[in-house]
Order: C-alpha cells, then structure tokens, then sequence
C-alpha cells in the first residue's frame, strides 16, 4: 500500500487530472500533439525499460506498427470501433509476436541486438507495403473509437480520446515504475552492470531479457494504438527504421531518470518539430537536426540532466562552503 | 465558447509552455486584409526535386494576382480583390507530422484555405480531417481515385481540382491502341508503392479492355529512390515488350531513363513515360527518342496556347530560366480553381466569401488553367475535377526553338479518359469504359 | 543458362557500387566504433559536388577525362574536409561517451548535410551524364552493358585492393589494424590513436563522397539520394560483419546478387529481399558472416 504513496505515482496522477481538466482550454492543435507526445512515448518508455538492461532496440516500430493496426484492422475486419477492442487485438499481437521473436533475440547483445531488431522490423515493412491488408504505402484510414458500446457525440470525440490517451499513459507509466521499483526490475540494472554475475546468483538472464522484451513491446503497441486512434491513420511507415530511431532519440534527449522522462523528451521533440516547420519551412531538419547536436554535445546525460545540474547550481555553494567550512 | 478564468490561465500556461513561440499562437486575423493561404509542397527530401516547381509556381502566382498582373479571367488582384498571404509547409515528414502541421494552419494561423499535398497518403489520412475542420482544402495533385471512392466518400470542404491518375492511364491505353495498333506486348516498371502499384493496375486493366489479346511481360517494382536499375534494365532488355509502361516522378524518372538510354532499351521497347514531360524537362536531348510522353494532364510540353498559358510560360522561363515543369501547372490550377470559385460566389469585391458558399460555387465549375485546358469540378458531387488529357512522342529536339519536338500528340476530352459520376474507376475501366464519349 | 548469366552479371554490377558506397561506412566502424549515418550525407554531397564540376568543365571546353579527374578529386576534397570539420567539431567531444549518442549526433549531422546541400546546390536536379555516355557500350556475353558500369566495379576492386594493401602492408595501415583491436594497447604502444581516427574518419567520408561523385553521371542528382544509400549499405555491412572489408565485399555481393535475383525471378520481392537476407544472415550469425564473435565481459 505504501508503495501507492510514491512521489512518481502521485506526480502521473496529478498530471494527469491536470491535463484531463486542461483539455477543453486547449485548441485542437495542442491535443492533436499532446496525443502525439504520448503515442511515442509509450514506446520510448520501453526503449528505456530496454536500456535498464543495456539493450538498445531499433527495432520498437515493429510494435507500434502492431498496436496502430490492431486499432485498424479491428475496425475494419471485425467492425469492432471499440477502442478497448482494438487495444486488446494490438497488445495481443504484439505480446504473440514479442514471445516468439524474444526467443532467439534474447541470446544478443549490443549492437547485434540493435541491428536484428532493426532488420525485423524492416522486414515486416516491406511486408506491410506490399499487402492491401495493410493497405500497401497508403495505410488505412481510422475511423472515430467508440467505448465500450458508447460512441460520444462529436463534440465529445476529441475530450473522450484525449482522456483515453491521458489515462492510458497514466497507467501504463505507474505499471511500468511498480516494474522497474519490483525486485525483477532491479535484476535488469544488474544485467546492465554485468550480467555473467547475475548469472552466477542463479537467475536467468536470457529469461529476464526475454521478459523485459515483451513488456516493452506491450508499452510499444499501446504507443501505437494511440498513435492511430489520434491521426486517424495507420501505415506501414511505422515499423520504418527512422521511426524506432526516434523512439531511442527520446530517451537520449530526456534521460532516463523515471517513467516520466519519454514523455518529457517527446513532448520536447513534437515542439521542437512544430517550432522547427512553422518558421523555417525549408530548414526546418537543419533546425531539427542542429538543435539535437547541441543536446547531444552539450547535455550528452539529457535534458533531464538540466534539472540535475540546476539542482547542483542551487546546493553546490551552499555545500562548498560547508565543506570550507569543515576543512578548517 | 467562453472559457472560465482558472481554465484561461491554464490554457496560457500550456500555451506557453508548449510553444515559447509568438507567431505561432497568432489569432486569426479578424478583417479580410489578406486571404491567408497554407501552400503545402515537397520541400525536402526526394519529393523536393517535384515540390520545387510548385512552390515556384504559387510564390509566382502569388505575386501576379496580388499585382492583377494575370490575364483574364483572372485580372482581379489576389482573390476577389483581397490580395493572397502564403504560408508555406514542407509535405515531407510523414502522415503523422502532416496532420500536426495541418491543424496548425487551420487552428493557430487561421488560414482561410490550404492548397497542397501530393502524396495519396497525406491526402487519405488529411480527408477525413479537412472535413472536421471545415476548411476548404484542395488537394492539388494526388490522383488516387480512392480518397473518394473509399476514404472521403461524400466530401465538402476537401476538394481535388486536380484531375485523377486514372485519367493517365485510361488515356495513354487509348493513345496506343490509335497510335501503336500493332503493340501487343507490354511491360511495366513502377516505383514500389501504392501509386506505382495502382498505375500498373489500372494500365493493365485499360489496356485489356481496348486490346483483349494484349500480353503482359515483366512487372517490375524497383524501390522508391533506388537509383540504379541495372537488374531492371536487363529484365526489360532480355524479353522486349513492344512497349514499356513507366509511372516514375521526379529524380528517378530521369535516372531510368538515362540508365535505359546508354544501355540501347530504346531500340528494343518503346518507353511510355506518364510522367515523360518532367523527364524532358531534366534531361532534354537525352531522352529517349520515340518515348511516349505525358504530363499528368495536358501539362508542360503538352499545353495548349492560350492567352493565359502564353503567359504563365513565358513569366516562369523570364523568372526561373526553364520551362514550367508539370508541377509548376499543376500548382498554379490548384490555386486558380479555387479563386474561380470564390469570385463566382462573390456578392462585389472587397471581401472572401464563406467558405461554404466557395465550395458551392466550385461544385460544377469550368474554370480555365495555365495548360490552356479547362478544369470541370464534374464528379464525386463536383469536389473532383476532370479535364482533357493530351499524350504525345517525343522524336527529337529543336535547337531553333530549344524546345522539343513532339509529334502525333493526340488530345482526349475530359469525358473519354475520366469515369462517369457514380462508377468507380478501376470497375469503369475493367467494364470497358461504359458512357464514355470520345 | 541464360538468366543466371544475366542475374550474375547485374548482382556483380551493383555489388560493385554497393562496395564503393559501403567501404567508407564499414572502414569508419571499425577503427572508430562508430556507425556513421551521415554516410549518406557524404554520398550526396560528393554527388553533387561532382556534378557540379563535371558541369564546370564541360562549360570549359574540356574532354570527359578531365570532367572526371575533376568530379573525382573535388568530390573528395570536399568530402574529406567537411568530414574533417565534424569529426573536429563533433565526434572529438563524444568519443568517451555511449556509442549510441554518437550515433545520434551523425544523424543529426545527416539532417544537416541534407538541407545544406539543398540550400547551396537547389531544390531541382541537376545532371551529370557525359561522362558515362562517352565510354560507349560493351558486349557482355547475352547483354550490352555501359563500359562507365564495368568500369564502377573495376574501381571497386581496385579500391577494395587499395584499401586491403594500406591496411596490410604500410606501417599506417597496421597503427590501424592495432587501434581495430586494442585502442588503450595501441596508444600504450605509442600509436598516435588520435590522429589514426581523424584520418580514418575522413578517409571514410572522402570515400563516402567519391563513391556519390562515382554515382553522379547514372543518376539525377537531386534532394534526398543520400537516403536510401545509408540504408542499404548498412544492410551489406551487417552481412558482411561490421568494420570488415572482406566482409563489405562479400556482403555488397550477397545484396547485389539477391536483388538482381529478385528483379528478375519473383520483382514482387526486389524491395524485400535485402531486408530478408539481412535478417537471416544476421539470425544465423549474428555477427555477420566475416565479423568474430565479442567475448563476455566478467
């Protein structure tokens, strides 16, 4: 019970109500975004749930791509617009998927990991652009989400997606920080810091591993899921290789210091983007690209390490002195 | 709708701390000052080589009607006398970042249009949205017959002035069968995803129906960007079609067609280039002498003179030293399509009409373009244009002129090449082009 | 029979540029660690570089031999030098940092490179293709093939060679091979680590930027070339076995022979078939077929 008290548990919480109370201020273009942050989020977070364990996965996209196309083909092959239909089918998919690939994936590392992710992924792309199930380059429209047999009135439809969204990440944050705080979560910093160790105190590593990898693929397809309920829109560009490089990029830029930071890196990145196409039309990926050279040369721990290092900028003098103090 | 004030502060804090940026939370402008127009263009990436001459199109556009420099009937300044402000956004980035720049125009600049995207997975996923929004929005030049036929299916604020692909297809299918009545064979190499796969398709099934003992050979479908069509090229060459059915745009378009060249394909297989006056735009004397050519319309090399087309010729070569490439027409028709439909329902100058009274007007109107063939807004309930199509050979270049020679070009009214209201476009073709008048 | 001659000769033929376009990437991998994605940038820019100057002479009155010396060596200047400029600038402050913030720097320097070359050179093509049409054809036994693509793959042998020579047989080449295997070893050996990985970075970039001036003369030289090049020459390195030249040259064979194979067998899987053998290559062996295994770290 006491874990429920957990400053990280109660901050998503309250954020969320903020923003659930937020949203009919904010114009369509902020919500549309703000979804947009939490669609990449999710899948960011388990990138992040990855590199506890020091796997890096460029290969995410292959799960969000199922998530979207869970919410997708729902509609259109079961004509299911229930939004908790299409979850479920997405996360299905994804967790079926994640066990079997998990199975020879598990025995990499490294880079190679990285690279067989990536490869898998490309190939279920050039897969999908070729199949009208998936609707080939074009991808398949979305239409509204209806919840639970309850299909909101058009002024709603935009609130009611937004609270799903919000909710949705609420929960899927809380579950992943009850992971990561929980005695297997902490295994997986201990396979980052050596894993031949934790071998040798009678865990499996490949197991763990393998565990972890379908955990972020269920937090991958639900990033997906949102993604196509919110742009109304599901292709296969989202098992391409750029996308998954994103969801890594998140957590460079923001860090990894809670389930929050995804969130935070990819709310940056969206503005960033906007900012970036909204006055420089035609440089807008030399802005992009310059401002995430600056991130990465000047703050290499991540924009969360700015609170870090303001944290320091308040305490230091004060410790300085402190310590001048006991030195004499 | 009123706002609360707990909730007005909450609105300014994420406001501002969504977006330290000013312009971008600019009100929508209250007067009519300016007709704010969103202009949405490949402006990077390998779309950009097409985007170019598009964007130099409308920023020419642009500021000839803001002059009231364009012939008539289009001599009013900007649209019904209210002069044109563009905001330009570049379509690359995917879907997603598309939708996000689209609500951006609409929700935080305050267009009072938006004029653009070429890709049918921009205009598929923006339809549905457009539609929500309620802003008019012409989608310029994507040619899928679906968004209407399946995505959009009865549309109101999204518009396509631009005639479909399909029209590519069905008239090229005609323009052999005149002109080349003993090819028999056909082979096929299309860019690698749904506009090359579609285009083979309809192809095929047009070609079928004038020619039912038409063979088809190799159906290849190298990567979008591929660069090198080595494998392509010795494919085509080891079984010849007689000819040789090509959808590729931009960059790669000439890269096949230089490739093809020095290895001799000419000489076993005549090219169809749909797209082959953009080809001729990029490698001139280079291409391959007897290339049936297109222009996704009657565009560039295939343009008709007229007072306006002269103009907008002669005004794009003075400004930017080449001829008008495909896009560059196509640009400048999205653009005069809809100020067609604004002056027609115009109560007196001055001022831009609702929107809903624009799309009124732009339902069945026949406007003119710069290709000297006018636009009709004829189906899907007069949100989709139609117009003839012209297709022609090339054999060789001008140095008078410096112009190329193109011979046989054949012209096809809008109402031969383009379905009937109702009928779908690929169940037309395969039903033998039912209700079609030649 | 007939097509496996024809397969055979078309894999080879793009195998060759798929050599030329990975060497630099592959090269830069192994002695730096680093998986370079503005690689791609470096094509583009030595492509139109090299159009540039092919264009310049020809304006000039001066023959194809010259219009190529000129593209050749232009395009590896600039290559080399910008190249100089990042690794300066950029991956000299990352190197003690994870190697896939490193990564993420080259991409953004990629979108960088992207929108300048546009923004210096234009957004509409430009051409390059005297030289290639020069040379005429040659028959090679069922198929005429441009004497310009025979001689792209006698290029890459001939750098294959160059590359396989400075390495085994110079006194650089070895400072080289030992940093490859050991950088704390090497410097404590007195090997300038430093200057053996600025070299080999541009070095890696100037051929990145020759193997796009190579590519100028067949292809419209336009925005966004560098794209798909980055992909597929990542692909044929991961084959091969990272930071390998054996293994660039085996690999830029397995991709080239498996798409001329698909082109002409079953086109439907042209675009499938280099991810395809990819993945499989890499779930047989993970490390790529010429690349050794890491041990674990205790």
């Amino acid at each position: 019970m006491t874990r429920l008290f957990d400053p990280t548990i109660i901050l998503v919480v309250l954020g969320a109500v903020a923003l659930s109370f937020a949203e009919g201020a904010m114009p369509g273009w902020v919500v549309y975004m703000t979804q947009l942050a939490i669609a990449a989020a999710l899948p960011a977070l388990g990138c992040m749930i990855m590199l506890r364990s020091g796997l890096l996965s460029f290969g995410q996209g292959l799960y969000y791509f199922l998530g979207a196309y869970g919410i997708a083909l729902t509609q259109d092959h079961l004509g299911l617009t229930d939004a908790f239909a299409g979850l479920a089918v997405g996360v299905l998919a994804s967790v079926v998927v994640a066990i079997v690939i998990g199975l020879f994936l598990a025995r990499y590392r490294g880079i190679f990991f990285a690279m067989l992710t990536l490869a898998l992924s490309m190939v279920v792309y050039g897969i999908a652009i070729k199949m009208d199930l998936f609707g080939r380059s074009d991808g398949l429209n979305v239409a509204r989400l209806s919840y639970l047999g309850l299909t909101p009135g058009r002024e709603w439809a935009s609130a009611s997606l937004f609270f799903l969204c919000v909710w949705l990440f609420a929960l899927a944050a809380i579950a992943t920080h009850l992971y990561l705080t929980s005695r297997f979560g902490k295994m997986l910093s201990a396979i980052h810091d050596n894993e031949t160790r934790v071998e040798y105190l009678g865990w499996s590593v490949r197991h763990a591993v393998h565990v972890n990898y379908v955990v972020a693929a269920v937090l991958g397809s639900l990033g997906g899921a949102v993604a196509a309920a919110s742009a109304r829109y599901a292709d296969p560009s989202l098992a391409y290789w750029t996308t998954s490089g994103e969801f890594v990029f998140i957590v460079l830029i923001s860090g990894q210091a809670s389930v929050l930071s995804p969130l935070f890196g990819s709310a940056f990145l969206e503005v960033l983007r906007a900012y970036a196409s909204a006055h420089f039309p035609d440089e807008w990926q030399l802005v992009l690209g310059a401002v995430m050279l600056l991130i990465i040369l000047f703050l290499p721990k991540g924009l969360g390490h700015l609170f870090v290092l303001a944290k320091r900028a308040v305490v230091r003098p004060a410790g300085a002195a402190e310590r001048k103090e006991r030195a004499r | 709708m009123t706002i609360s004030s707990p909730h007005r502060t909450m609105a300014r804090l994420l406001a501002a701390s969504a977006l330290a940026a000013a312009p971008l939370m600019a009100a929508p402008a209250l007067a009519q000052d300016a007709v704010k127009v969103g202009f949405v263009y490949f402006l990077s990436g390998a779309g950009a080589a097409y985007g170019d001459g598009a964007r130099k199109a409308a920023e020419l556009m642009v500021d000839a009607l803001n002059e009231g420099a364009v012939p008539a009937p289009y001599d009013k300044v900007g649209i019904n006398g209210v002069p044109l402000e563009a905001i330009y956004v570049d379509e690359a980035g995917g879907v997603r970042k598309q939708i996000a720049e689209y609500r951006r125009l609409v929700e935080s600049e305050g267009v009072d249009m938006v004029l653009g995207y070429t890709s049918s997975s921009n205009c598929n996923a923006l339809a549905p949205i457009v539609e929500e929004l309620e802003t008019l929005t012409n989608f310029f030049h994507c040619g899928n017959p679906g968004l209407f036929e399946e995505v959009d299916t009865d549309p109101f604020y999204a518009i396509r002035s631009a005639p479909m692909g399909t029209m590519d297809q069905v008239g090229l299918a005609r323009y052999i069968a005149e002109i080349y009545p003993d090819a028999a064979t056909f082979s096929g190499v299309n860019q690698d995803y749904s506009w090359g796969q579609d285009n083979w398709a309809e192809f095929q099934a047009a070609m079928t129906a004038l020619k039912p003992d038409a063979a088809f050979k190799n159906a290849l479908f190298p990567q979008l960007g591929a660069g090198d069509y080595g494998s392509e090229i010795s494919a085509l060459a080891a079984d010849p079609a007689d000819i040789t059915f090509v959808s590729f745009w931009g960059g790669d378009a000439d890269a096949l067609m230089l490739q093809a060249n020095s290895r001799g394909l000419g000489m076993s297989t005549d090219f169809a280039f749909t797209l082959g006056t953009g080809v001729i735009n990029g490698l001139g004397q280079n291409t391959i002498s007897g290339t049936i050519v297109g222009g996704r319309g009657p565009n560039s090399y295939l343009d008709q003179e007229t007072e306006l087309s002269t103009w907008f010729a002669d005004l794009y070569q003075e400004t930017y030293g080449a001829y008008p490439p495909l896009s560059a027409h196509v640009a400048a028709q999205g653009l005069l399509g809809v100020k067609a439909a604004a002056e027609k329902a115009a109560d007196g100058e001055g001022a831009l009409p609702e929107t809903d009274a624009i799309v009124e007007a732009m339902k069945g109107l026949t406007y003119e373009t710069t290709n000297g063939y006018p636009i009709t807004m004829g189906l899907h309930d007069g949100n989709q244009g139609v117009s003839a199509t012209a297709y022609g050979t090339y054999t060789g270049w001008d140095s008078e002129t410096d112009m190329p020679i193109i011979e046989n070009v054949t012209i096809y009214d809008a109402e031969c090449v383009n379905p009937p209201e109702g009928v779908k476009a690929l169940e037309w073709i395969e039903g033998g082009f039912e209700g079609a008048s030649c | 029979m007939n097509l496996a001659q024809i397969i055979l000769i078309d894999g080879i033929s793009y195998a060759g540029w798929l050599f030329l376009v990975s060497i630099g990437l592959t090269l830069v991998f192994g002695v730096l660690r680093l998986l370079n994605i503005a690689h791609g940038g470096f094509y583009a820019l030595g492509a139109y570089v090299a159009a540039y100057a092919i264009g310049l002479a020809a304006q000039n009155g001066f023959g194809v031999g010259v219009q190529l010396l000129v593209a050749l060596v232009g395009a590896c200047g600039v290559g080399g030098l910008v190249g100089l400029l990042v690794e300066r600038t950029v991956l000299r402050r990352l190197y003690d940092h994870p190697e896939v913030l490193t990564l993420f720097a080259t991409y953004a320097v990629f979108l960088i490179l992207e929108d300048v070359t546009k923004l210096v050179f234009g957004g509409q093509p430009i051409y390059a293709f005297q030289p290639r049409n020069a040379f005429g054809m040659v028959d090679l036994g069922p198929l005429a093939y441009p004497v310009y693509d025979v001689a792209t793959v006698a290029v890459a042998a001939l750098v294959a060679a160059a590359v396989w020579f400075v390495l085994n047989r110079t006194k650089t080449g070895r400072c080289v091979i030992a940093v490859v295997n050991d950088r704390e070893m090497a410097a404590s050996m007195g090997v300038n680590v430093t200057a053996i990985m600025i070299g080999t970075f541009v070095v890696g970039t100037a051929l990145g930027a020759f193997a796009g001036a190579i590519t100028a003369p067949k292809i419209a030289v336009a925005p966004g070339i560098g794209v798909e090049v980055v992909v597929l020459a990542f692909a044929v390195i991961v084959i091969g076995g990272l930071g390998s030249i054996g293994g660039a040259v085996v690999g830029a064979l397995v991709v080239g022979i498996a798409r001329a194979a698909a082109t002409h067998l079953a086109p439907d899987f042209a675009v499938f078939a280099v991810y395809a053998a990819m993945a499989v290559v890499l779930t047989i062996r993970p490390y790529g077929l010429f690349a050794r295994p890491m041990a674990r770290k205790i």
